[in-house]
């Protein structure tokens, strides 16, 4: 996971580009979150990605709870509530269909990654 | 910081007021508690820091009513499907035999029995889809969630189709006495009675499966 956010975060950083870029990844760093951590809810995922990335990437949550909804929607992610402290917290888990699909969300992020570095010549420059 | 009982409930107050869904309500208030408790003690005012929260996360107020807007969008589409495809496994196996059977009735019951015997049926599959509402539409303090906003609607559909099929026939026929259940071909009426029932059916599978909710 570590390495997945620091790709993404290296490309953050080189692009100088923020939402637009992060926005089409945002749904793989979901499902791969989830897949390694089990459950988590809204605010706790952007901690983690925050942690993970050492503080680089900061995801919004006007852009994460939409991305989260679709996903519950598309029957990847479903949702349970817990009463935590007196309040209702929402907890996002994979389905059996959203943990089938991370390996290939994944591959294509990944793919997509190696491209574009070509296109950009990234490597080249960071070397 | 640590966030006091009076503070929690201005924040329950606002979010009450401003959001539609209880289930922005819930998430959002979550989240902000969350972000408060990790915040360290400082003076800035209670509902500065809560704008602050909201400008900064959620890009202000009206983003959360569009953030609202689209989960709506994508849940009124969902739920709709799902309705539509318990509907359809009435006229496919196994389910199919429940319609054949309630067919069977309906016809019987107009033929042999009475024709209100098949208002009475009708009236019944109408009526109960509507029930688990009754007392949530009583409830002032109740907030919705979409679910329940996009299921009742389900819910009240039969009610608006009896309408159509009760006083549409009178502009046709111009006759203030017409009784649809009592005039029209029996064929008619049991298909309806079965229109019906089948809708029924479907939304209590709709019902069961939208709200079986796990609070651990």
């Amino acid at each position: 996971m570590h390495s997945f956010l620091r790709y993404i975060s290296l490309l953050y950083i080189c692009s100088m580009s923020t939402s637009p870029l992060l926005k089409g990844t945002l749904q793989t760093i979901i499902l791969k979150l989830l897949e390694d951590y089990e459950q988590m809810y809204g605010y706790e995922i952007t901690q983690k990605v925050k942690e993970l990335t050492a503080g680089e990437i900061k995801l919004t949550e006007g852009a994460l709870y939409p991305a989260l909804h679709k996903l519950e929607a598309e029957g990847l992610l479903e949702t349970f509530n817990e009463v935590v402290d007196n309040r209702v917290r929402k907890y996002y888990r994979l389905t059996t269909q959203g943990g089938e699909q991370v390996g290939s969300k994944l591959q294509e992020a990944q793919a997509f990654i190696e491209q574009l570095q070509l296109i950009l010549n990234l490597k080249s420059q960071n070397a | 910081m640590i966030v006091s009982a009076g503070q929690k409930k201005e924040l329950r107050f606002l979010l009450w007021e401003n959001v539609k869904f209880k289930e922005t309500y819930y998430e959002v208030y979550d989240h902000i508690l969350t972000t408060l408790e990790a915040y360290e003690e400082n003076d800035l005012e209670f509902d500065v820091l809560i704008e602050q929260i909201i400008n900064e996360d959620f890009g202000g107020m009206e983003m959360l009513l569009t953030m609202e807007e689209e989960r709506e969008a994508i849940v009124v589409k969902q739920v709709r499907a799902r309705h539509w495809h318990h509907i359809m496994s009435y006229f496919r196996l196994p389910l199919f035999i429940v319609t054949l059977l309630a067919t069977g009735l309906a016809f019987y019951l107009g033929a042999y029995v009475s024709r209100n015997s098949v208002m009475v049926m009708v009236v019944v599959t109408v009526i109960v889809p509507i029930i688990p509402y009754l007392s949530k539409l009583l409830n002032l303090e109740y907030k919705a969630s979409i679910k329940d906003g996009v299921v009742k609607e389900a819910g009240f559909r039969g009610m608006l189709i009896l309408n159509l099929v009760l006083y549409t026939p009178l502009i046709f026929f111009n006759d203030a006495s017409y009784h649809f259940f009592n005039q029209v071909h029996i064929a008619l009426t049991t298909f309806v009675a079965v229109l019906f029932t089948v809708n029924c059916l479907s939304f209590i599978k709709l019902y069961r499966d939208e709200f079986k909710m796990k609070i651990a």
